[in-house]
């Protein structure tokens, strides 16, 4: 499933895939296949998106049942 | 091997020394620091790693059964060597279609120019053994060593156009926003 609350986050900040990915140490593919829903992080770099994004685990990554 | 002087495998060795040596001094030079690659790097690297396993394991299976039902098709050892690159190049282009082949600092462009190096090598037997009237790919009916250097060419070739397309289409995924 696609993230595109990541996504919008990211773009609320005026960030790139490019920019985000050097924030938290990941390749920009990495970031890209997070907000197509073809990879499911692990806490670790969840928590990393977070801090560079300033949200919440809730805000970005919650799946409402 | 066999025919092959000991200055022969000297000469090999010590041309494999080399191209190790320039690597590693380009590297200290650019300061790059050790392989790092991302988590989902890792388990697209990982599963790589099982497919160039097993097709290696079925490689062999095969060549197995074709030498005791037929009749050996290579050179001894030829066959193994054959089932290493194919094995390589299986976990080279998994890794590079999952863009994990390439570290968070390497560039391919400096893999594209170490293949070319590669080919530019094997190319000088490649050229003698098929314009020569004494050597030639087969011995008894058999592949020699002499089709290693092309193995080793079309291995590199191939790697290095996955590579070159993978960039162009990252490049048009960049272009069409971030593959939104």
């Amino acid at each position: 499933m696609k993230n595109l609350r990541l996504k919008a986050a990211r773009a609320a900040k005026d960030l790139s895939q490019q920019q985000l990915a050097e924030k938290v140490g990941v390749s920009r593919q990495t970031i890209n296949a997070i907000e197509k829903g073809d990879y499911n992080p692990t806490i670790r770099l969840c928590l990393a998106i977070c801090h560079a994004l300033e949200r919440t685990l809730d805000e970005l990554f919650w799946e409402e049942a | 091997m066999e025919g092959k002087s000991f200055s022969y495998m000297i000469g090999m060795c010590v041309g494999i020394f080399v191209v190790v040596l320039v690597l590693t001094l380009i590297r200290k030079r650019r300061g790059c620091a050790g392989n790092e690659y991302d988590e989902r790097q890792i388990m697209v690297r990982g599963n790589a790693f099982q497919k160039a396993f097993f097709t290696l394991m079925i490689y062999l299976m095969l060549d197995s059964i074709v030498s005791v039902s037929w009749r050996p098709w290579t050179t001894p050892g030829i066959n193994d060597i054959l089932g290493i690159f194919l094995a390589i190049g299986v976990f080279m282009m998994a890794a590079i279609r999952g863009d994990a082949y390439f570290s968070l600092k390497e560039k391919p462009r400096t893999f594209r120019l170490l293949c070319l190096i590669v080919i530019f090598c094997q190319l000088p037997n490649v050229i003698i053994t098929v314009h020569s009237a004494e050597e030639s790919f087969l011995t008894n009916g058999c592949l020699n060593d002499n089709c290693l250097s092309v193995a080793c060419s079309v291995l590199f070739a191939t790697v290095m156009v996955a590579i070159t397309v993978h960039e162009k289409r990252r490049a048009a995924e960049d272009e069409d926003g971030e593959d939104a």
